[in-house]
């Protein structure tokens, strides 16, 4: 009803007629037109199309749920046919699309086979990836610390690392406004991690009750607080952080929780262990996902952010958490422990859910900003997968070089290359731009309908090849000749 | 009926001319089509909705020259009439012979 109204609204200002007349004439129309469609079977109307009834005869059939033979009488269909404007305005979007001759030698099988293949290599590869976790965490571990150096060495210093990710995180959440609830999650979750962690490798030689874990969550919100506001203190300092920063903060903490895993997985067998395999497989959906903007900025985050976030940072985690644990000392460390390998087990779980989403709408973001530029993410592919084997010289490089054999294909710009110029004519003005930045003819057609555009573009514009910002170029509407 | 009867009809009913009333009538069909560009759909109560569908690209074969085109996908405009209008057409369909 309220599209009805808004489309009475525009007779209103149009034509000035009163708001009654104007959807009392709305409603005409199409009363009209249905009770003369009863009478006379047909009725055209300019500027939308052709209604009709058509006869539909009775066949038989076979009803689905019970397969008993029926049959369907014949009726009475109400057709509607566009008119040859409204059907080419409707399509608009799409108009840029021409059918063309296919090559008879054309074999559809092998792209179909290529395109299976590719998804059986990709579950086998996270396949692989579980099955040899278990023996490569150790590795992936060591070469982690050896990527991030002295930083992992001292746990004071972890959460360092984390809140300069988590805070890198928050930057790109001002852009994509999604963003910052996740991300604070994930200072929650990464601030927990590394507490518990510190608390385990600094009282393992002391005994603690019960009580101490149920606390944990008690002194996890005192340091969730005040790490948001830490948080919030970066953010201002660092506003210089690249927009696609996020990510390699992903990859970080990734890296920060497979360590973390090993001690309790050292600590305990069974049910850590499909965790530990999770972690991997998401990696590697992650990496898949994300891989185009991260490794630049890896070295940046260890190199640069990381220096400024220390001074301010290090002493809060670890501060609180020791006097108030150092304080509990209790009896049954088997209940303890099985508490806190549960409380792990979600915290990871959560932290793989956090970054999976974050993963996904980072994508979403880079996507959305690259958008139009299509060529630029394929050229940077290689030189990121290099930088990335750099350094996580892990598994998981398989993973990366084969979703880069996944980006470079683009079947969408095959079909626009085969638009040729000589089949098309113009048949007006399409539209008119404003262009915002210096552009080359060959841009301006790639960005409305592709190369084919190129020169009538150029014909359009007084055969000029350079346009500079600001000026305005007429893009004619082009046909397939007939 | 043609459009120029269709016009007529409304002029009468709505006391209009009749040049007043195609000027109209097109912008009312050009204010729906933009409403269906935008939102895919537009239902107008007691007819029917308009609604912009997308056919996926194909593949033709010529049964002659056995050649195989592309045909590119495209957008459709779909009109379906609400269940009142289907019923009322069923019995006037059946009524009318």
């Amino acid at each position: 009803m309220s599209k009805l109204e808004h489309i009475s609204n525009i007779l209103v200002e149009k034509y000035s007629l009163g708001q009654a007349d104007a959807e009392q004439f709305v409603k005409e129309m199409f009363a009209v037109i249905r009770e003369t469609l009863l009478k006379e079977k047909q009725v055209k109307v300019k500027g939308l199309g052709t209604f009709k009834l058509t006869e539909v005869n009775g066949r038989a059939s076979v009803d689905v749920n019970t397969g008993e033979r029926i049959h369907i009488d014949g009726h009475t269909k109400i057709s509607f046919t566009p008119e040859n404007s409204v059907r080419d305005r409707i399509n608009a979007p799409f108009a840029q699309f021409e059918s063309f001759d296919l090559e008879d030698d054309v074999d559809f099988d092998k792209i179909d086979n290529k395109y299976s293949a590719e998804k059986t290599d990709d579950s086998q590869e996270v396949a692989n990836d579980d099955a040899v976790t278990n023996e490569t965490v150790v590795n992936e571990t060591a070469t982690v610390r050896n990527a991030q150096t002295d930083e992992l060495l001292s746990v004071e210093e972890n959460p360092v690392t984390d809140e300069a990710e988590a805070t890198a995180v928050v930057k790109p959440g001002n852009i994509v406004s999604e963003d910052s609830d996740s991300v604070s999650e994930e200072v929650e979750v990464s601030s927990n991690e590394i507490a518990e962690k510190a608390t385990i490798e600094e009282h393992t030689s002391q005994e603690e009750s019960i009580s101490q874990v149920a606390d944990i969550p008690a002194e996890l919100t005192v340091d969730q607080e005040d790490q948001h506001q830490e948080t919030a203190d970066i953010t201002e300092n660092e506003a210089n952080i690249a927009v696609p920063v996020d990510v390699p903060a992903d990859q970080l903490l990734q890296e920060d929780a497979v360590p973390v895993e090993e001690d309790t997985v050292q600590a305990d067998n069974t049910p850590v262990d499909y965790v530990v395999e999770e972690i991997p497989a998401a990696d590697a959906a992650d990496q898949q996902n994300m891989e185009e903007a991260q490794a630049p900025i890896i070295e940046e985050l260890v190199d640069n952010q990381y220096p400024d976030v220390e001074v301010p940072i290090a002493p809060a985690p670890t501060n609180e958490v020791v006097p108030e644990t150092s304080s509990q000392v209790g009896t049954s460390e088997t209940l303890q422990e099985e508490l806190r390998r549960t409380n792990t087990l979600v915290r990871v779980l959560l932290i793989v859910v956090i970054l999976l989403v974050i993963c996904i709408i980072a994508f979403g973001a880079y996507v959305y900003i690259n958008h139009g530029k299509s060529t630029e993410p394929i050229e940077e592919t290689p030189a990121v997968v290099e930088q990335v084997d750099t350094i996580t010289t892990t598994d998981s490089d398989e993973t990366i070089a084969d979703s880069d054999e996944i980006v470079s294909e683009d079947p969408a710009e095959d079909v626009e290359e085969k638009l040729n110029p000589h089949d098309l004519r113009v048949v007006g003005i399409d539209k008119e731009i404003i262009l915002e930045r210096h552009m080359s003819l060959k841009d301006i057609a790639r960005d409305n309908g592709g190369d084919h555009m190129r020169d009538f573009i150029k014909d359009a514009n007084d055969g000029r090849k350079y346009f500079e910002r600001g000026d305005t170029v007429i893009i004619p509407k082009v046909e397939k000749k007939h | 009926m043609n459009n120029k009867e269709f016009i007529a009809e409304v002029a009468r009913r709505c006391n209009y001319t009749n040049a007043s009333t195609q000027k109209m009538t097109l912008s009312v069909f050009d204010a729906l089509l933009s409403v269906v560009e935008e939102d895919t759909s537009f239902l107008v109560p007691q007819f029917g909705t308009f609604e912009s569908k997308k056919r996926a690209e194909r593949i033709l074969v010529n049964p002659n020259t056995g050649k195989k085109m592309m045909v590119p996908p495209k957008l459709v405009l779909n009109f379906k009439p609400v269940a009142s209008f289907k019923e009322s057409v069923l019995k006037g369909g059946i009524a009318d012979e």
